[in-house]
């Protein structure tokens, strides 16, 4: 899709941009200004609230892939594609318990960085730090790369453009404002998303009833309404354990669960999850009534707009660019607070300037978010566009550290050769069936291994983890 | 075996309505936290 296709003219998304961009700068530019030392920066003073603490949980892991994705899966995967997406929110319900015990263990914890050095030691902290790093920055680079091609696509802006100022609004507040700035965005971003969603959902349905829908896939691609469809069930359980391993490994998590007041962690964690639940469908159905409105559609990954712009117009484009606009902000701006808290903390304050003061600990975090920035707009730069595979790819790394991480935070007999063993055998594993099989299988030998392994190392243990040396993270 | 029309419209209507609830929740709950000088 080109200038000449796009749902939008570019002198209206050249607007939104420009107003949404100077609000998000300015409320990080407001929100900033009570950031005095590294901990107000990176936890937002471990005082967030409930409503602030849910919205985060929800809007963080609404990426474009959820508003764009969505669609796309339900046009290639049918009513079970839209399902399987739902799946994804099992990884907040299920981080909600471990969010409260990761508090009661580390109440002075700083990242996940932290967790792997003083539970499994030096070796597996190097192992989890370059797979970390690796999905992170993989995650970062997609989602800056399809801040420009969707830009681009639903208004003609030019992706270089489009690409820069997402990037560098993000860099500016998350820079300025810290985790309080990301947070207080993500608020306001999830109800922009919410309504946005909830209002072209009612709206679609005013042109074409489900029963419309139902009878034009039925008669025209029977295959989307097969409950028994091979391809798309095999989608559920990769999406799965993609979205446990992604969010019990990342600190985009875990730095929530830190900077939440206490008592609120498992409630937010779990009332996102249940606002992150119904997205994947209110967002993908739209793309099974193409059929029926007779919506041509070039490319399945412009699904969405395309309907929306077909039924409301340019009202409808308007909303579907602040749709994927502010879902592309809530996460560039917290892989960006997440990682360079994690290289400010881990690689910084605890390899090179272990007496660094507070003040100076924050400034070098808000210049590594900008080293960060850099560094991602430059890889995006040749627009590759090939990233979401790379994306796939990383599925065994953050496959293999769910039982890792879940046994250590429960057992005392999980140890470090079960940590390094069980990440190193099933990342290995799960990347042979990635080339040999598909990326299908991939997460799920890769967590199977891993789980093997370490659960065997925890049964052979006669060694006991004490809890309290959790406590000395600082 | 396929999907019926009635299951698709359960699915769809239940999770827009799901949405806009919760979308009315969160906003309630920012009132809440805000009245009790709990936001952050």
């Amino acid at each position: 899709m080109n200038e000449a296709t796009a749902v939008l003219p570019p002198n209206v998304g050249w607007l939104l941009l420009a107003l949404f961009s100077a609000l998000w700068i300015g409320l990080g530019i407001y929100w900033g200004r009570r950031n005095k030392s590294f901990e107000d920066h990176a936890l937002a003073g471990r005082n967030v609230g409930l409503a602030l603490g849910s919205a985060t949980a929800a809007a963080t892991w609404i990426t474009s892939n959820t508003t764009m994705l969505a669609p796309q899966f339900a046009l290639e995967l049918g009513v079970w594609g839209m399902l399987a997406y739902t799946t994804a929110s099992f990884g907040l319900f299920l981080f909600a318990p471990m969010a409260v015990r990761i508090r009661k263990l580390m109440p002075a914890g700083y990242t996940s960085g932290d967790f792997f050095r003083l539970r499994y030691g030096r070796g597996a902290w190097s192992i989890f730090m370059v797979f970390t790093l690796f999905y992170s920055l993989t995650w970062l680079v997609s989602m800056a790369m399809a801040g420009g091609i969707l830009l681009q696509a639903l208004s003609g802006i030019p992706y270089v453009w489009g690409m820069s100022v997402i990037l560098g609004v993000c860099v500016l507040y998350t820079m300025r404002g810290g985790l309080a700035a990301v947070i207080g965005t993500d608020f306001i971003q999830s109800l922009i998303i919410i309504v946005g969603i909830v209002v072209v959902g009612f709206a679609v349905l005013g042109n074409v009833s489900v029963e419309q829908i139902h009878t034009n896939l039925a008669e025209t691609r029977p295959a989307l309404l097969n409950v028994l469809f091979p391809a798309a069930i095999m989608a559920i359980f990769n999406n799965l354990l993609f979205g446990l391993g992604e969010v019990f490994h990342n600190n985009v998590w875990w730095s929530r669960a830190f900077a939440m007041r206490e008592g609120v962690g498992g409630k937010a964690f779990a009332l996102g999850g249940l606002i992150w639940f119904p997205i994947p469908i209110a967002a993908g159905f739209i793309a099974l009534a193409s059929g029926a409105l007779n919506v041509t559609v070039p490319a399945a990954d412009m699904v969405g707009p395309l309907v929306v712009a077909d039924v409301l117009g340019e009202f409808g484009a308007i909303a579907i660019f602040i749709v994927v606009f502010c879902s592309l902000a809530s996460s560039i701006d917290s892989l960006l607070a997440a990682t360079s808290d994690l290289l400010t903390e881990d690689v910084y304050r605890k390899l090179i300037r272990p007496a660094a003061s507070p003040a100076r600990l924050k400034s070098v975090a808000q210049y590594v978010t900008l080293a960060l920035g850099v560094f991602t707009w430059a890889v995006c730069l040749p627009r590759i566009g090939t990233l979401a595979s790379v994306l796939f790819f990383a599925g065994p790394l953050v496959g293999s550290m769910i039982w890792p991480i879940v046994t250590g935070l429960y057992w005392r007999s999980a140890n470090a050769t079960g940590a390094v063993g069980g990440m190193l055998l099933g990342a290995g594993a799960g990347l042979v069936c990635y080339f040999a099989i598909g990326w299908y299988v991939a997460t799920v030998i890769a967590t199977a291994v891993s789980m093997v392994w370490v659960l065997a190392c925890a049964r052979m243990s006669k060694s006991r983890f004490d809890w309290a040396r959790l406590g000395e993270a600082e | 075996m396929t999907f019926s029309a009635g299951f698709l419209e359960i699915i769809i209507y239940g999770a827009l309505i799901w949405c806009a609830l919760t979308g009315l929740g969160l906003a309630g709950l920012l009132i809440r936290d805000a009245a009790r000088g709990e936001t952050w």
